[in-house]
């Protein structure tokens, strides 16, 4: 009989997420499920309050992302009612959504994913003179010197030597999959800590303009924080300033710690770039508006999708407003649909939660039947992966000029084909592609701002459609945004000034769905197929193709 | 097992030395408002105290407390997580899974009954035997039973833990509720916030570590030192409140002056919470300062207190959102209408007395 | 028909301070109410420490209600040990079914037109007594608890606090308190509306002259005052 490998709690990720594998006679994973065991209801609970305030109430979907649910609301608002956003607003919620992805990318390699490569045990047999070296040839950084990791060498020694090893508890320390030298696993570890000490200034931006993260301030019509250059109260010279430094040490970190590491871990794992592939179909909204939202093509992270791993194509009718194209199915999921349909697009959406799965506690899911929380989305009735990988390939098949040189440039370094993109290494590898690429863009928001406040302006927010007796009576909007995890999409429906409808699609329903009515999988379930297992006792394999999606099931189902 | 390593020896590991340790100690003891006479306790503390070991659980959450945790600037979270505690279970943060996982959990159960803490984030739903929320193949409602059983305290992050948070928002389809009405006979403490202030999370796990004990608590179960104030008693444009200068739309004059954000809906004067005085994020900013009116995210029903724009709550009347003006108004008119109504009753009665008494 | 019409004193001195002390503050404290909940005066230029509209509006509003409280305790006081047989309550005793016998009937059918003629009353009758009761005496204490509650939280550990900060967990937070506090002040403007429509309505239906009554203290007695059961 076939294996059954249950993976749950799945860590190091967000929200409760449980993968069951079944493995062929070679420890081969033959199938996965993928299933996401919590709901809270968050659409439903919007149902009939203040469209204004729903982006507060989204953005509790999650606290990782904690950025990219607000700007789909404020956004969805906005196209239903009609509101144009200022130019200074458009600028202050790019950098925000900017900073997001960035300063997510970074934990998600550091904190999250790391430690699926990284082997902490290893680390303290290493030589901290040869760390240093490794260090010092690959990146100025300059904490490199033999000192500062022998330091580090010791301080974990006694850690682990306590017994008490924490977060560190039951890890996978010596399965033969790690592959990396101590010296390497001792730079990482150092790293590990750097960043996590790091992440936290990144985010400041966010205080800056929304007064805290996680969960900052957004407001429907632009943003709240008002600028007045020679002022004391609001955003002026030094706010200014200190968002400045936080970009350039921002940009220092990613050029010259996470880049470099995650081409000298990758070097050491270059056979994921074979594993892990699954779908071949990519999407993305596209996102960074350089003019307006609905112009697509001012886009920075343009819109399209791939097909079948098609990269001589990229099609760009993607409309999420056409009811044909996007539609969620529940074949396998613990809802039902009034009517009986099959699928809705979410403007037609219904959240009608109906668990049927095993009585708890179980051991096993009922996979052929309803299995997950999450819906399944489907564009234009194909499975769809979103993320990072699907916007730098879009981009990178599209020509745009740094995605393409640095896309370039990886492979050569890596020296591994284009097709090794189509993996668990390429997804992780554009993760680290994209973060340097936003970070850049942060650069450009900076100096887009400075440049009109310096011509005079001002205005970070709308006011001519605040109040909602200005409002059609009757309205609909879409509302978008790249997420760090892919493309976030928010359908609202308003009527007399309420909420009537509200859907919302994620980044992680896409990636994570369960099957579809045809019996196709979804993205983490058709990546897992064909991933090679050491020891199946030991899920270290299956995690690291998991992770590299960079999971969050709080957002999935919501 | 070995020998546990003391912070104070951990701290001399990483080499920092005995005078940066005591800045340490005495910036956390003011934070936690024990001054300069909680310090020598507190250092005594550190100094001969082994780890105390955490289990962190997730429910019904987002994880931004997490989120929050990881952003504490003093002490920093690297800090607290090799150092101070020792947090053995973590869904976001362990290197194990599965069933691996679940051992650790299971271990320290025992090895250290009626010694560990538990941590809390995110809340139970209790509607469908717990089927909102499962972890490995049970309901997490059984899981927070379980664990708590043998903890030394339960500390409930966020507002979510503390008091249900959007969860239990109206319809709370989940039939979500926070840790204290689940688990009964342990200290909880509540450390409200959407999330919490970092340095409020860190702060009361330090006072845990010195004192071995909860710090002292209010009427909701927070911790004084951090819930003890209205953010509206200490906001820095509570002198436009008196005034009388209110922000009236964003962006307006009053927004780029700073301004009071009460008409604007702010629940400041509400909320108990440290944002006016700690700030957020090492002290950036806090969602006032930053022109946003504070929507009371650490207080109870605060998302059923909305809507966030308006100064005046919505309150539900025969099936309709209004507000105490709206209804009030209603009930007026009303009473003024049955007056009106009983006046031209009175008139025509006293029509037929008077002419009764004609007669 | 021929009625005998005699003057009777009724309200003592202490009764009608009272009566117009709580008049007074009652007034003052919707008033300021209202315009803590939705200021409108905001000044356009200056400092903001020149102005201090809202910290008046608020400080007159607790002034008067510390008066009205005082006011209130010493009603208490006058109805319970006052040797005023007009002002005690003693015969209000709704938890007796007796009490909402004939009398109250009588009254009521009365303000319902069922009855023809108008009882009267020399004290209170018995169903303004009732609406005393719910608006005023239930009223002016939710007032000031939930006033006082929320009184209490500038000083956290202060005196009040100790005494009337258990309120604010009762009604799920501080702006639970604030919105009920908001409601209830609306019962008093409903309580008014119907109090001066039944001064005036007795004044012309039974010539009782309750009107002045309150000034001058007396009302013009026309029957016999049925007693109801002590
Ligand atoms: C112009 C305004 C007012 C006039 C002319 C007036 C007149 C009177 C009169 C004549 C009575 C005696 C009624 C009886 O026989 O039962 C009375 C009683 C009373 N009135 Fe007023 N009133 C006024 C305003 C108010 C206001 C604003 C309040 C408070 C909200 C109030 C509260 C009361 C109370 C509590 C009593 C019962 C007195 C006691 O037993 O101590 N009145 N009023
Ligand atoms: C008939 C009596 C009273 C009326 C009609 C009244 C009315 C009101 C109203 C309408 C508000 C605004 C509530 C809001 O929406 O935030 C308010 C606030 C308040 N009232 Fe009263 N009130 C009365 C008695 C009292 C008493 C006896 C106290 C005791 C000290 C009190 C203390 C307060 C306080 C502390 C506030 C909050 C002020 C603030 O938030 O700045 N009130 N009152
Ligand atoms: N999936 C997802 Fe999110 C992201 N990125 C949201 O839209 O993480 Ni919580
Ligand atoms: S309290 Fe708020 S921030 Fe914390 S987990 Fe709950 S929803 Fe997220
Ligand atoms: S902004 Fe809010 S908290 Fe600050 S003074 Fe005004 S009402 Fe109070
Ligand atoms: S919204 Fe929350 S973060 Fe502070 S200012 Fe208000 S309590
Ligand atoms: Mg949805």
């Amino acid at each position: 009989m076939a294996r059954r490998i249950v993976v749950d709690p799945i860590p190091r990720i967000e929200g409760h997420l449980r993968i069951e594998t079944v493995l062929d006679e070679n420890n081969n994973v033959a199938d996965a499920f993928s299933s996401g065991t919590m709901w809270r209801g968050l659409e439903l609970i919007l149902k009939g309050r203040d469209p204004r305030d729903a982006w507060a109430f989204t953005q509790r979907i999650c606290g990782v992302c904690t950025t990219v649910h607000a700007i789909a609301s404020v956004r969805c608002v906005e196209d239903a009612v009609g509101i144009k956003i200022p130019e200074n607003a458009r600028i202050i919620r790019n950098l925000m959504n900017a900073t997001q992805q960035t300063q997510d990318h970074l934990v998600h390699f550091y904190h999250l994913h790391a430690l699926d490569w990284v082997d902490v045990v290893s680390a303290l047999s290493a030589d901290p003179k040869e760390t240093s070296e490794i260090a010092q040839s690959i990146s100025p950084w300059p904490k490199s010197s033999p000192g500062y990791f022998k330091d580090l060498k010791s301080r974990l020694t006694k850690f682990v030597e306590s017994g008490q090893l924490g977060i560190f508890s039951n890890g996978y320390w010596g399965h033969p999959a790690y592959k990396l030298p101590p010296a390497v696993n001792l730079l990482a570890v150092a790293h590990y800590l750097e960043a996590l000490d790091f992440q936290k200034e990144i985010i400041k931006i966010h205080t800056i303009f929304g007064g805290k993260n996680p969960h900052p301030s957004y407001v429907v019509g632009g943003v709240p924080t008002a600028i007045d250059p020679n002022g004391d109260k609001v955003i002026n010279v030094e706010r200014l300033s200190m968002i400045k430094k936080i970009i350039d040490d921002t940009q220092t970190f990613i050029d010259q710690v996470y880049i470099p590491d995650l081409l000298a871990v990758a070097k050491y794992y270059k056979d994921w770039g074979a594993i892990g592939g699954g779908l071949g179909n990519y999407l993305a909204y596209g996102d960074f508006p350089e003019t307006d939202i609905h112009d697509p093509g001012s886009f920075k992270w343009p819109r399209g999708a791939i097909l079948n791993k098609d990269l001589s194509h990229v099609d760009e009718d993607v409309n999420p407003t056409d009811l044909s194209q996007i539609k969620e199915e529940i074949a396998h999921s613990w809802y039902t649909y009034e009517g009986d349909k099959d699928s809705l697009h979410p403007w037609e959406g219904q959240t009608n939660p109906k668990y049927s799965g095993p009585e708890l506690p179980y051991k096993y899911l009922d996979t052929d039947k309803k299995y997950s929380w999450l819906k399944t989305p489907r564009w234009k009735d194909n499975p769809m992966e979103v993320g990072p990988l699907a916007r730098v390939l879009i981009a990178y098949v599209k020509g745009v000029d740094e995605i393409v040189d640095t896309v370039n440039f990886v492979l050569k370094d890596l020296d591994v084909p284009a097709a090794a993109l189509f993996s668990t290494l390429g997804r992780t590898a554009a993760r680290g592609i994209e973060c340097k690429q936003t970070a850049g863009f942060m650069r450009n928001y900076y100096d887009q701002l400075v440049a009109n406040v310096k011509s005079g302006d001002t205005k970070v927010f709308d006011s001519s459609l605040w109040n909602p007796e200005r409002w059609p009576k009757d309205c609909k909007g879409f509302g978008f945004t790249e997420a760090p995890r892919g493309a976030l999409g928010h359908w609202i429906h308003i009527q007399n000034g309420k909420i009537a409808d509200y859907q919302i699609v994620v980044p992680s329903t896409w990636n994570a769905s369960p099957r579809d009515s045809k019996g196709r999988p979804g993205a983490y379930e058709a990546a897992l197929k064909g991933t090679p297992m050491a020891d199946p006792e030991l899920p270290l394999e299956i995690l690291r193709t998991v992770h590299s999606f960079d999971p969050c099931l709080a957002c999935a189902s919501h | 097992m070995k020998e546990k390593q003391t912070y104070a020896e951990i701290m001399e590991a990483r080499g920092i030395d005995r005078r940066e340790f005591m800045k340490y100690c005495s910036l956390l003891s003011v934070y936690l408002g024990l001054g300069a006479a909680g310090l020598p306790r507190m250092l005594k503390a550190m100094e001969t105290k082994p780890r105390i070991p955490v289990i962190w659980l997730h429910g019904l959450e987002c994880t931004c407390c997490t989120e929050s945790f990881i952003r504490s600037a003093h002490p920093v979270v690297a800090d607290i997580v090799l150092n101070m505690i020792s947090l053995d279970y973590d869904d976001t943060l362990s290197a194990a899974a599965g069933h691996q996982l679940e051992a650790v959990r299971k271990q320290i159960m025992k090895e250290y009954k009626g010694q560990y803490i538990l941590a809390v984030e995110g809340n139970a739903p209790t509607k469908d035997n717990g089927v909102y929320c499962m972890v490995a193949g049970d309901s997490f409602l059984n899981l927070l039973k379980e664990t708590a059983a043998d903890a030394m305290a339960v500390i409930s992050w966020g507002t979510c833990a503390s008091f249900g948070c959007v969860h239990n928002a109206k319809p709370n389809p989940t039939g979500a509720q926070p840790v204290h009405k689940l688990i009964s006979g342990k200290p909880i403490v509540n450390v409200p916030g959407c999330p919490p202030i970092a340095e409020v999370m860190t702060g009361t796990i330090a006072h845990l570590l010195t004192f071995g004990k909860l710090p002292e608590l209010d009427r909701q179960g927070r911790p004084k030192a951090f819930y003890g104030t209205r953010i509206h008693d200490k906001c820095s444009r509570r002198s436009y409140f008196d005034a009388g200068m209110f922000v009236e739309s964003f962006d307006d004059e009053g927004a780029q002056k700073g301004w009071c954000l009460y008409k604007m809906g702010c629940k400041g004067p509400t909320t108990y919470n440290s944002c006016s005085s700690m700030k957020w994020n090492d002290g950036v900013s806090f969602p006032i300062q930053s022109g946003h009116p504070c929507i009371g995210c650490s207080e109870p029903n605060f998302w059923d207190n909305g809507p966030f724009y308006t100064r005046l709550a919505n309150v539900p009347f025969v099936g309709t959102d209004s507000n105490a003006d709206r209804i009030g108004l209603v009930a007026v008119g009303a009473a003024a209408a049955g007056v009106a109504a009983h006046a031209i009753g009175s008139a025509i009665k006293k029509k037929s007395d008077d002419n009764g008494t004609e007669e | 028909m021929a009625k005998l019409y005699q003057e009777q004193y009724v309200w003592r001195l202490p009764v009608r301070w009272y009566h117009w002390i709580n008049a007074i503050t009652v007034t003052l404290l919707f008033l300021t109410g209202i315009y803590i909940a939705t200021p409108i005066f905001v000044p356009a230029v200056g400092e903001a420490t020149w102005y201090h509209s809202m910290a008046w509006i608020r400080y007159i509003h607790f002034g008067s209600a510390f008066i009205f409280i005082a006011n209130f305790l010493f009603r208490m006081y006058w109805g319970l040990f006052g040797k005023d047989p007009y002002a005690r309550f003693a015969g209000f005793k709704p938890w007796k079914p007796l009490w909402w016998g004939q009398p109250f009937r009588d009254q009521l059918a009365s303000y319902f037109f069922l009855r023809k003629d108008e009882p009267n009353y020399c004290g209170h009758n018995p169903v303004a007594a009732l609406t005393y009761f719910l608006f005023i005496f239930s009223g002016s204490l939710f007032m000031i608890i939930t006033g006082l509650a929320m009184y209490s939280e500038s000083n956290p550990g202060g005196f009040l606090d100790k005494l009337f900060g258990w309120v604010i967990p009762i009604f799920g937070g501080s702006m639970r308190v604030h919105t009920v506090h908001h409601l209830v002040a609306w019962a008093f403007v409903v309580f008014l509306v119907i109090h001066l429509y039944a001064i005036v309505r007795h004044d012309i239906m039974d010539k009782s002259s309750v009107t002045s009554s309150m000034i001058t203290g007396f009302k013009t007695r026309v029957e016999e005052c049925p007693e109801y059961a002590d």
